[in-house]
């Protein structure tokens, strides 16, 4: 038989019964519309989450105090373990590593930042002059620290929104602040980056690192924050930080060192599978539209018994019956699947068209996949009731009521 | 060698404990070419044999051979071939499917026999089928469903569609039955036209004076043949 008849075949069928091809598509529409967003959803934090990583900063290395077993985490639980890191430790790192482009210890705590008529609760970072290198920070207005201003002078970078809330159109360099009530003079502004990784630069404070020991009063650093000089030198560069802190530390291993690429690939991981856990939700509705297909097509194998007896009557083999039906099982499925798919594709550009930064637009590769997914699904639930019409005996068939 | 050959053949229907003979050792030769009527009371058996001969139900026991080759051996889709291919059939109660035109409905076998031989183009398929809906004057209603059609007109469809593909048996119950004397001529002689060209009839009939315009009548009772003169 013709694929093109058993083609007609089916869609007459399904054009004669509208509203009921409709809402078993419905179905497939939610199950497969539900895949694609999800996935899509997935796949968008996971392009947004390594943009953020990149836009860290390159082949970056961080050390935090504390040891973690685990291998694949985010580091040791942030706060005061008893295990330290001091700008010795950074000093001795700048000295003796043959693999790292820049160091620099890391302070960090909430604080105010006053001008004679405003005044912002903020975060206040302390660092060195190699942060603008390792995080790739541009500075817009006056200058990022110099090398002898690391001794304790009271001077700040603001990020570019805070110098903007607090100057105003006035030009911020040169005028005079009050962090946690001691006066410092703003040297330079960078540029608004927005949030990163949920950190936000451009609301911070910063100042040199000695002068947030001060403030802060402790001399214990946040952490490390390290740029190895290449990517290919990475592990040698963690390697050789190992070594030279734990030869500090009278051979004990009390700190964790990461990178970004491993700790951009525990995220992608737990992503992943987050992915996959929605897809697999997604996938328990496409189950039920499959499910609502097999029970429309049962129901329609038993509706149309007389027309199957009266086909094999006029010379229908058993296998162009089984081909009638599921035709029309994989028709439904498909169209309710393309719908779907067209659907949630739709709906991830138009939320894109909301929300630029969060690029949730659906992959071009996802079409194959949700194609096959609802032939695969037609042919499943279609299978059987196909199967049924086609082992009916004629006679019976002709003379059912 | 006969065309058709029944020997001793039974059909019985079984009803809970009950068992109904609806063919009871019937013994029946039929040579290619023949015009056979069959008349006898209702119940007695006529559209159960036809159904036999036409390949949609088996006997309970004895033997069919069709063309010298006995039935039982032949597997489901040959049989699906030889319906399509080379047995028309005119069933009591038409058959047609509800929801397709006339035309459709007389157009199906023709989509079948791409199985089996030629597949025609649907253009091809829509001449076949307005050359058979003309055969029995029906050309005007070709686009009517079967519940847009009167009873006569509907047997005239189930006429055409058995038309449609050139069969050499042509197997009709009661075809005549909801005609008028007038139309119910037209067929016949539609009938006795492709009996003259080699097309072997079987015609099932209450009414004797079309079982006469048949070159051999048998008359049925309680699923027995009643003996020929
Ligand atoms: N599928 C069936 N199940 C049970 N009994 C059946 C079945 N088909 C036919 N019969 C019985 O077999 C007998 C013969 O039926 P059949 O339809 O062959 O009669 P008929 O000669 O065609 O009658 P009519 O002239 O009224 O069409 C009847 O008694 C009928 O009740
Ligand atoms: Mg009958």
């Amino acid at each position: 038989m013709p694929i093109r008849e058993v083609l007609i075949l089916a869609f007459e069928s399904l054009y004669a019964n509208k509203l009921r091809a409709s809402l078993t598509m419905l179905g497939m529409i939610i199950g497969v519309g539900a895949v694609v967003l999800l996935v899509s959803i997935g796949n968008g934090a996971r392009n947004y989450i390594t943009k953020q990583f990149e836009g860290l900063g390159t082949n970056l290395i961080v050390v935090q105090p504390g040891k973690t077993d685990k291998k694949m985490s985010f580091g040791p639980p942030v706060g005061n373990s008893k295990e330290k890191l001091t700008l010795a430790d950074v000093d001795a790192l700048e000295k003796q590593s043959a693999y790292l482009d820049a160091v620099t210890g890391i302070l960090f705590g909430a604080g105010t930042v006053k001008t004679l008529d405003r005044s912002n609760n903020v975060n206040i970072l302390g660092t060195n002059d190699k942060f603008v290198k390792i995080f790739n920070i541009i500075v817009t207005q006056g200058q990022f620290f110099a090398t002898e201003e690391e001794h304790g002078r009271r001077v700040t970078v603001l990020g570019g929104h805070l110098a903007e809330s607090l100057f105003g159109e006035q030009n911020p360099v040169g005028q005079m602040v009050k962090i946690n009530d001691s006066e410092h003079r703003v040297i330079g502004v960078i540029r608004k980056e927005g949030t990163k990784l949920g950190f936000n630069m451009d609301d911070v404070a910063f100042v040199p690192t000695k002068t947030a020991m001060k403030i802060f009063n402790d001399d214990k650093l946040f952490g490390i924050r390290a740029r190895a000089k290449s990517k290919i030198s990475m592990d040698d560069a963690i390697e050789e930080i190992r070594d030279i802190l734990k030869g500090r530390h009278n051979g004990e291993e009390d700190f964790t060192i990461m990178n970004q690429y491993s700790m951009l690939e525990a995220l992608n991981t737990i992503l992943g599978m987050m992915t996959y856990v929605l897809a697999g939700i997604g996938m328990i509705s496409m189950v039920v539209g499959g499910i609502g297909i097999m029970n429309i097509m049962l129901v329609s194998v038993t509706e149309r018994t007389r027309e199957i007896g009266i086909r094999r009557a006029v010379g229908a083999r058993k296998r162009d019956i089984l081909k009638q039906f599921l035709t029309e099982a994989i028709a439904l499925s498909l169209i309710g699947g393309g719908l779907g798919l067209f659907g949630s594709v739709s709906l991830t550009y138009v939320a894109y068209g909301f929300l630029r930064s969060f690029d949730m637009r659906a992959p071009a590769w996802i079409f194959l996949p949700a194609f096959l997914i609802s032939v695969l699904t037609g042919v499943l639930f279609g299978v059987w009731p196909a199967k049924k019409a086609a082992a009916l005996e004629t006679i019976d068939a002709l003379r059912y009521e | 060698m006969a065309l058709i050959e029944l020997k001793d053949v039974t059909k019985i229907f079984t009803m809970g404990d009950e068992d109904i003979r609806a063919l009871d050792h019937v013994d029946l030769k039929i040579q290619e070419g023949e015009f056979i009527s069959i008349i006898g009371p209702s119940g007695c058996g006529k559209s159960t044999l036809l159904s036999l001969l036409g390949l949609l139900d088996q006997p309970t026991t004895g033997v069919y051979k069709l063309d010298g080759q006995s039935v039982e051996s032949i597997k489901d889709d040959q049989k699906a071939m030889l319906r399509n291919q080379k047995i028309g059939f005119v069933f009591q109660t038409f058959h047609l499917l509800p929801r397709a035109s006339a035309l459709r409905n007389v157009e199906m076998p023709l989509v079948y026999s791409a199985n089996y031989s030629v597949q025609h183009t649907g253009a091809k398929m829509k001449d076949m089928a307005l050359e058979a809906l003309k055969k029995v004057s029906l050309t005007d209603r070709a686009n009517h469903k079967p519940n847009e059609l009167s009873g006569g007109q509907r047997q005239r469809v189930a006429i055409a569609r058995a038309l449609v593909n050139h069969p050499k048996i042509l197997l009709a119950d009661e075809p005549t039955g909801n005609l008028d004397s007038k139309s119910g001529n037209e067929i016949l002689d539609i009938f006795q036209l492709l009996n003259k060209s080699g097309v072997t009839v079987l015609l099932i009939t209450h009414d004797p004076k079309i079982a006469d315009r048949a070159r051999r009548k048998v008359l049925m009772l309680d699923g027995k043949i009643v003996p020929e003169k």
